[in-house]
């Protein structure tokens, strides 16, 4: 056991929602993709459609 | 609101779990409940983003940690940084409500060499951002994610340059014997 650790702590939230807008992708323009706090968009597209769950977590609050 | 109208139906984040600043890159949006893979992407991105090459061990402490570490290795293995120790927890207010093993094997009062940590700091980021994440509910998804990455930003900002006053604070605190 190392004397030096990283912690990390997750979580999830449900008030952070999005509805569904029926708008074109083409005019959805993002300013720092991947950047910042949120991952790059293509990398978590992708990322989600070659990695699956062994068992769904359930829903908790 | 149902979850047709929904695309997305809440974030993911992970933090440091001693300070509570916010991985970078780390918040995944849902689609479909809290799944696994969303929360191993989540993961996986907060150790390329915060410099872990060299630390000897690495501790995740989520809420379920009990039932999502059963298959981790196989989930995300090989995407893993090497010559690091991985060890799980569970925080210490949602360890209570699991069943009573889950305490000793899973409790961060229980795991040797990670200090008092409660394991439980996202949900004090996440009290700031509810005020913020219903205004965001139908802006665009490029609209939504710059409001949160600037709120989230900005708690992280705020501890970095906080961090200069609460130190001293805490030692005048220490010196003149009054509880902070």
């Amino acid at each position: 056991m190392g004397l030096h650790s990283a912690f990390f702590a997750a979580d999830g939230n449900f008030t952070a929602d999005h509805m569904f807008l029926s708008s074109s992708p083409d005019d959805d323009v993002y300013l720092f993709a991947g950047n910042s706090m949120f991952p790059g968009d293509p990398d978590y597209k992708s990322y989600l459609a070659t990695h699956g769950n062994t068992s769904e977590t359930v829903r908790h609050k | 609101m149902g979850s047709k109208a929904r695309d997305i139906t809440g974030i993911v984040a992970v933090a440091c779990a001693r300070h509570g600043c916010v991985a970078p890159g780390s918040i995944a949006n849902l689609q479909k409940g809290e799944q696994q893979k969303n929360v191993n992407f989540s993961f996986l991105s907060a150790l390329k983003t915060t410099n872990v090459e060299g630390i000897p061990r690495v501790v995740l402490l989520y809420d379920i940690a009990c039932q999502y570490w059963i298959h981790f290795f196989d989930r995300v293995g090989k995407d893993l940084l090497g010559d690091i120790k991985y060890d799980r927890g569970i925080g210490i207010f949602h360890v209570y409500g699991h069943k009573r093993t889950c305490l000793w094997n899973y409790g961060p009062t229980f795991i040797p060499g990670i200090g008092v940590v409660s394991g439980e700091i996202v949900e004090s980021l996440w009290a700031p951002l509810n005020q913020v994440s219903p205004s965001t509910r139908s802006a665009t998804l490029p609209s939504r994610e710059e409001t949160l990455d600037d709120h989230l930003s900005d708690s992280n900002w705020r501890k970095i340059t906080g961090t200069g006053v609460l130190f001293p604070t805490f030692l005048w605190c220490f010196l003149t014997n009054i509880t902070f």
